[in-house]
């Protein structure tokens, strides 16, 4: 049995001191008062925050590797790198590209899952595109984006279905209403994204079950007082929920204030979309097979200049959102508790209770990451 | 964690120099971390002679040492290349292009940590790592208080292992002040550990890394979270467990 001892712990929205954490066979066993168990190995946590493990539902890569690298080896890598940065599971982002690339993705994506690997751990992966609208591609490829339809995904999808458990979509292409009712029927996330619907359309694929909204202001309509947009039905429908990416770049942090301000922060999850160039010097990188430049860790692509994803980690999304004046607890919600429930893995990750899987991060008082665990094994080395 | 408590140092250099030998044999193309001070001579005398006897073969073997001082030339008598030259890589069948020690005298100590990692990173990680410990409780050159998220940084060495150190200097003076050191994540990240340790002085230090909390007041006591650790230690150094 592993003690985590002494921490500030976060549990139910407010900070906890002089508790011991107790950690066996990965899960958490029990949370008791400082010192009443002494069997074990002890961890001393004193004067550092223990916070349940981060949950990225939105990444694509870092450390030089992408998902769409369609390798086991580029996902050993990123699940390393983002473990150190507070990150204890996600979701592997893939980006439109063509059939096969998207295959060979889902193929690795598949393969790691059945083995036990250092790192944060896959919970399956995020398709995003090629259901979207081209008028709002963003950073992804033109020419990989596809009408949507059932064939179309299960063709994309093949044996792999099972692990694909979000979708992007956009409710403006064909076939979206159709692709949403299957996908919401297995259980799959459909978040709206990459479009140029209007408010209205927006509330209808709200309606059909889109309940989530993907990178939420980037690459959707604006909110503008007569023309709501995309923005305007995500905050006007409380029974949605958005997620930011709180780099600073991609959203201006009044904006990240009034998002949170008017969801309510269990209704918004911090995510980074990040690229390869995540944790690398600036030059130039690829998203998928999009040419990008980073330069001062802002990527855009090489052609439009459209800005390709960030090169954040969580750990610094959560030293920004505090830096703009949000309190502790609320960011580690948004890093937590909600991107589990969005995934529906709230069950057993995302909070630090009894039973729960011991995915726990350690901060130090300037919150840099100081102690990872992962299934109750230190940064998961596990092997 | 496996303790094996040898009768002396010689034992204790022998039992850590088989598992050395064990990983070679089974890995022909093994990373491995190396650490200098006075511990590990006896097992690098032992490499060298199961090396000349034809037991072990480095001419695949890829080695990253712990860390160097800052600011000592390559050839002075106390650095840490001179050590691991005069100790270990002149009476082995290594290849020179696969011996790694940082740079001390790197124009930006900065970039030369960073490629340090990224040498590391590309040899595929290392598969053994060889430590001591130092009476404080440091491993490489990771003084009390170092965050366990560390990677290969410049440490400014405090008084008591430069107080320590100066047995090996003319005087504390001649003793560099700084030093490039790999971090304790990256020390952590290696495959196996083989963690040695001997001498009465040493079994306060032991007890407390081995069975003491985990706290970054005594950064080997990290070493406790690791999945793949072997502690050979003589019978002194076992003397407080
Ligand atoms: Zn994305």
């Amino acid at each position: 049995m592993k003690i985590i001892r002494g921490g500030i712990v976060y549990q139910g929205d407010e900070w906890k001191n002089d508790i011991d954490i107790l950690l066996e066979e990965g899960k958490i066993l029990d949370i008791v008062p400082k010192g009443k168990y002494n069997e074990g190995q002890a961890i001393d946590a004193d004067g550092y925050f223990v916070c349940p493990g981060f949950i990225d539902i939105h990444i694509h890569g870092c450390a030089g590797r992408d998902v769409m690298d369609g390798s086991v080896d580029a996902l050993e890598d990123i699940a390393r790198f983002i473990a150190g940065h507070g990150t204890t599971s996600f979701l592997a982002t893939t980006a439109a590209s063509s059939r096969e690339a998207t295959r060979a993705s889902l193929k690795a994506v598949a393969a790691i899952m059945k083995k036990q690997c250092r790192g944060a751990q896959i919970l399956g992966v995020h398709l995003e595109g090629p259901f979207i609208n081209p008028e709002a591609k963003g950073a992804l490829a033109g020419q990989h984006i596809l009408p949507a339809s059932i064939n179309g995904f299960t063709d994309l999808a093949g044996e792999y279905e099972g692990i694909i458990k979000r979708v992007t979509l956009a409710p403006d292409v064909e076939g979206a209403r159709e692709l949403t009712g299957y996908l919401v029927n297995k259980g799959v996330v459909v978040s709206m994204g990459h479009t140029a619907a209007g408010y209205d359309e927006c509330i209808e694929g709200i309606e059909w079950g889109m309940r989530h909204a993907t990178h939420f202001y980037n690459a959707m309509t604006p909110l503008k007082h007569r023309e709501p947009g995309a923005v305007g039905a995500f905050m006007a429908r409380e029974d949605t929920t958005i997620e930011l990416i709180a780099d600073l770049v991609h959203v201006h942090p009044a904006a990240l204030k009034i998002a949170v301000g008017v969801k309510g922060c269990s209704r918004v999850a911090l995510i980074t979309d990040s690229m390869a160039a995540t944790g690398m010097d600036d030059g130039e990188y690829f998203l998928g097979l999009q040419e990008v430049v980073v330069n001062q860790g802002v990527a855009r692509l090489k052609d439009s200049g459209n800005l390709a994803g960030s090169t954040l980690t969580l750990d610094k999304a959560l030293r920004n959102m505090v830096s703009i004046g949000f309190q502790v607890n609320d960011v580690v919600k948004m890093l937590t508790e909600v991107p589990a429930c969005i995934t529906g893995v709230d069950d057993h990750k995302g909070r630090i209770e009894k039973g729960y899987d011991a995915d726990l991060v350690i901060l130090d008082k300037n919150l840099y990451v100081n102690m990872v665990f992962i299934k109750g094994n230190w940064y998961g080395i596990n092997i | 964690m496996e303790i094996i408590v040898c009768k002396t140092y010689q034992e204790m250099s022998q039992a850590a120099a088989d598992i050395t030998a064990r990983q070679i044999d089974r890995k022909a193309n093994t990373v491995l971390g190396l650490a200098t001070g006075s511990t590990p001579v006896g097992l690098y005398q032992n490499l060298v002679k199961m090396n000349r006897d034809g037991i072990i073969d480095f001419s695949g073997v890829t080695t990253f040492n712990l860390d160097e001082y800052v600011g000592l030339p390559k050839e002075h008598p106390c650095s840490y290349h001179r050590f691991m030259f005069d100790n270990l890589f002149d009476h082995i069948n290594i290849k020179m292009e696969n011996i790694h020690l940082p740079d001390g005298q790197a124009p930006s100590l900065e970039n030369e940590c960073k490629a340090y990692e990224q040498m590391i990173a590309k040899a595929g990680g290392i598969d053994l790592q060889l430590l001591g410990v130092g009476h404080n409780g440091h491993i490489g050159f990771n003084e009390p208080g170092t965050p366990f998220e560390s990677v290969t940084h410049v440490v400014e060495l405090t008084q008591s292992t430069i107080q320590a150190n100066s047995r090996f200097f003319n005087s504390p003076d001649e003793v560099p002040r700084r030093a490039v050191s790999m971090g304790i994540k990256t020390i952590m990240h290696a495959r196996k550990i083989l963690f040695i340790a001997s001498g009465k002085e040493k079994a306060g230090i032991i007890s407390k890394a081995l069975k003491g909390p985990v706290t970054t007041e005594v950064p080997s006591s990290v070493l406790q979270l690791h999945p793949d650790i072997t502690v050979v230690l003589d019978e002194d150094a076992a003397s407080c467990l």
